[in-house]
């Protein structure tokens, strides 16, 4: 079944770029003739740089099979002559960082407060912690980016408003470099943290407001158990499960990076890259950063799946 | 700006010591250490003030070295891939100050700056150019620049059409040299190729010939001849130091220029860049206010951006039908909402006035201006067969004229030009229906000849190629089929031969003759409607530097990221 989604996945990824209007040729002289008229005659020229399509579209749809096999993803359009397995390998370990992370950093403490927000429902921290996840959760993400990067980054001057890392640094293995990535992943990782946290808390509070009012935990607590033992391991436990199945496609879609932090930060990750690719037709490119992508959503679901079989004896059976 | 910038930019190296480059990368990183770990305690208590006293400001130096940081956002975005192959898509803007080509053109009033060559001669028939190259240059390794080296670029831009964005080698028949000569000849009598020619750029022979693949090479370590040399390069900011070998390092001020690779316009407001390049709203008060002293802009009238109409589909192939259109249009009003206040309307001529006021033919009535009347319009329409009825034109069927206009949707300032035109078309009873698909889409409609109408400039090296690139019925294609030029498909036989003529004239009055009566084809017949002059948007500060391109003093348009900046970083001088 996985590898059957898998293949549909490849060669969805096959046909798609090869759907959109307009030539690779055509986008790049788009981009040349923004800044300024471009000869006639161009044309022949960059089509022979790109180089045109091989074989029969059976062909092509083998070679593209055979190279993916190979890693050999061949050359961007958009950034000739460089390699499209190393745009990806350059963007994606940024992208890991700062989305990766503060995913897993959101939904752990998203959770926690969930959890403890239901236990205590009704109480002063419910309370500020489910209007204030309500009102977080309807404001639109790129607003919140944007209001950060204003108030933290332009007017106040504390956090650099660009970049993965200062304008001189060559990224390398040193304290420097490393400080200097962390200073400037505060901001975004601030904006996905806020954005990302209210979902989290919410689903959780809900989720164990329901299994709350289960029998068993009535029966845990008839039982006499500690009200920790029972919030924890009979109520939680169960609420838990939907999270988990969000979380795993929360994580999956980590690698296709947040296009919008990604942009608004300018941060090198994949989510930017996505959007040089698809603005200039670049095929190569696009094909690779989908195949990566839908290849961790999979992977992630699949894993979910396991997940959910040891944390639900029920699916064991 | 952040404090690694400042401290990096005190560090300076002269070229030609290594070593002492090394001793001053090492000082600077043990800087950038320091003050990344304060930075990151700082952070962490969330102390603004201390970051403010931690980070002192840069010291005002003016006796000594210069550095320019250069705010074009150098196709970053977000990082930079090392690639300074003059003949790249994808190189990076500093490119252009390590290369020289032959010579310069100004593209504001044509004229040709010296540079590689000396001087130059076109024979009497036009059939050649000889170059006269200049003495004593030498390429950054040492090593002498001499007429192989021209000669191996040209030859290597024939071998890789890939490399021969001009497609020069469509006009050239060999180019030979020998010491300091190189003749060039034509496949047939063509003087417009001259600039074209001379405009490429020139590599060494001795690296070049030794690259396995010129089209795929990224040329990390640059060998030239120009004013810059390749300094410190990372992913988010390069920087080019001064060639102290250049042939004329005196005119040469600027010790180091910085290209950032993103640039936003709160970037270029709040930064202060010396030499930025962007369309601010308001310039007066967004980027002159910031700094009344020392900001300048300066944004001469560019090529002009024009209505392309597709004079092989009906109703378009109707030249009154195309005179009716123009007639229908508010120009001033179109420009005024598109460039905010900051374009000038386009003469039907097709020259870019008042900078090309020389080539106008007098006899064309207000400098080929066309205003708005709806009356002369509907005579036109009249005549191409198309009658008002009920508040719409209607064609000899009974239909209601429509037409489909095609603009890109990343372009703000064109999609709101399709917006006003819209509403005009409408008061003479045309119904437009605009359409905003990907800069590619459009890209490719036009080339192919599916598009009804659409924007485009109207520009090239000489006016021989500004005509060409429209009228000129061999370099188009029928519908369906790629053109390679003249995407509106109009075909004349008598325009092809006054281009030829054109192509072989060398003699200066004969040339502007015949310029006019290409003129008075651009108002006979419409072909294309120009519109507003394209923008040229350079923003100066005069902090440090001195001498930017002015409109008392227009000798480059302004633009960093062509051939033109060689004009600007050869003549700036030192301020105060």
């Amino acid at each position: 079944m996985f590898l059957l989604t898998v293949w549909a996945a490849i060669t969805l990824n096959f046909i798609l770029p090869r759907l959109m209007p307009g030539s690779p040729a055509d986008a790049i002289l788009a981009k040349l003739a923004y800044n300024g008229p471009v000869s006639p005659g161009a044309r022949a020229s960059i089509e022979a740089m790109l180089g045109v399509p091989d074989g029969t579209i059976w062909e092509q749809y083998v070679n593209y099979i055979g190279a993916l096999f190979r890693l050999d993803f061949g050359l961007s359009y958009t950034f000739f002559p460089q390699e499209v397995s190393v745009l990806v390998a350059d963007a994606l370990p940024w992208t890991l960082f700062l989305i990766g992370t503060t995913s897993i950093i959101a939904f752990f403490i998203g959770t926690i407060l969930g959890i403890f927000a239901a236990w205590r429902r009704n109480g002063r921290f419910d309370t500020f912690a489910t209007v204030g996840s309500t009102f977080i959760g309807t404001v639109p993400y790129f607003w919140l980016a944007l209001i950060l990067l204003f108030g933290l980054g332009y007017m106040s001057g504390l956090f650099p408003t660009s970049g993965a890392y200062g304008p001189t640094a060559v990224p390398e293995f040193s304290l420097e470099f490393i400080m200097d990535a962390l200073y400037h992943a505060v901001l975004p990782a601030l904006s996905i943290l806020i954005s990302g946290l209210a979902g989290w808390v919410i689903g959780m509070r809900n989720n164990m407001v329901n299994s709350l009012g289960d029998d068993y935990v009535r029966f845990a607590q008839a039982n006499g158990l500690r009200s920790r033992t029972v919030a924890i391991k009979y109520a939680a436990r169960n609420a838990m499960l939907p999270q988990l199945t969000s979380f795993g496609m929360t994580l999956g879609a980590v690698v296709g990076g947040s296009l919008l932090t990604e942009m608004v930060f300018a941060y090198p990750g994949i989510g930017y890259l996505l959007f040089n690719a698809l603005t200039n037709q670049d095929f190569p490119l696009m094909q690779a950063l989908f195949l990566v992508i839908t290849l961790s959503v999979l992977t992630a679901n699949f894993v979910v799946d396991l997940l959910y079989g040891f944390l639900d004896p029920r699916t064991r059976r | 700006m952040s404090c690694s910038q400042r401290n990096s930019r005190r560090c300076r190296w002269p070229v030609s010591e290594r070593s002492s480059r090394n001793a001053c990368v090492m000082r600077r990183s043990r800087m950038k250490l320091k003050s990344a770990v304060r930075r990151v305690a700082v952070t962490a208590l969330a102390a603004s003030l201390l970051l403010v006293a931690g980070c002192s400001p840069p010291e005002d130096d003016a006796s000594s070295k210069i550095t320019l940081s250069i705010g074009i956002g150098d196709d970053g975005p977000p990082t930079m891939v090392k690639n300074f192959n003059p003949f790249g898509t994808d190189n990076r803007h500093g490119t252009f100050y390590m290369y020289e080509p032959l010579f310069v053109v100004n593209t504001i009033n044509s004229e040709k700056t010296p540079f590689l060559a000396e001087s130059f001669e076109v024979a009497d028939d036009a059939k050649s150019v000889t170059f006269t190259l200049r003495d004593g240059v030498t390429w950054t390794d040492g090593e002498d620049f001499d007429a192989e080296d021209v000669v191996f670029t040209f030859n290597m831009l024939k071998e890789y059409p890939a490399l021969d964005r001009g497609s020069l080698w469509s006009s050239i028949e060999s180019v030979t040299g020998e010491d300091k000569t190189v003749t060039v000849e034509f496949t047939g009598p063509n003087a417009p190729a001259v600039s074209r020619v001379g405009e490429t750029l020139i590599v060494p022979e001795h690296v070049w010939s030794e690259v396995d693949d010129p089209v795929t090479f990224i040329n990390e370590e640059p060998v030239s001849t120009g004013p810059y040399e390749l300094g410190a390069f990372s992913p988010n900011q390069y920087s080019l130091v001064k060639n102290e070998d250049y042939w004329q390092a005196d005119s040469v001020v600027a010790d180091e220029l910085v290209f950032p690779s993103t640039v936003s316009e709160l970037d270029i407001v709040n930064k202060g860049y010396d030499w930025a390049y962007s369309f601010l709203p308001d310039p007066k008060s967004t980027w002159v206010g910031k700094a009344p002293e020392t900001n300048r802009f300066w944004w001469p009238p560019g090529a002009p951006t024009a209505l392309f109409l597709n004079n092989a589909k009906p109703p378009f192939d109707n030249v009154d039908f195309r005179k009716g259109l123009s007639l229908s249009l508010d120009r001033e009003d179109i420009s005024e909402k598109a460039n905010q206040g900051w374009g000038s309307v386009a003469s039907q001529s097709g020259l870019i006035l008042p900078s090309q006021k020389d080539l106008l033919d007098p006899a064309i009535p207000d400098k080929g201006l066309i205003s708005q009347n709806s009356d002369k319009a509907l005579e036109a329409f009249e005549r191409a067969g198309f009658d008002m009825s009920d508040g719409k034109l209607v064609g000899e069927d009974g239909a209601q004229v429509e037409i489909s206009m095609m603009v890109p949707n990343n372009y703000a300032n064109q999609v709101q030009a399709a917006k006003v035109i819209k509403k005009q078309l409408a008061q003479v009873g045309i119904s437009l229906r605009v359409e905003t698909p990907q800069a590619a889409a459009v890209q490719q409609s036009l080339t192919n000849g599916d598009f009804e109408m659409t924007f485009n400039w109207l520009g090239g090296t000489t006016m021989y190629d500004v005509y060409r690139g429209v009228l000129d019925s061999r370099l188009t294609a029928p519908i369906g089929e790629a053109a390679s030029g003249n995407t509106i498909r109009y075909q004349d036989p008598e325009t092809d031969a006054l281009l030829d003529s054109l192509k072989a004239a060398v003699d200066e009055d004969t040339r502007t003759e015949l310029i006019h009566q290409l003129e008075q084809v651009m108002m006979n017949e419409v072909p294309v409607i120009p519109i507003y002059h394209g923008g040229t948007w350079g923003l100066y500060s005069t902090k440090k530097v001195t001498g930017w391109p002015s409109a008392e003093n227009p000798y480059a348009p302004g633009t960093p990221y062509n051939t033109t900046a060689l004009l600007v970083v050869t003549n700036l001088e030192r301020a105060g």
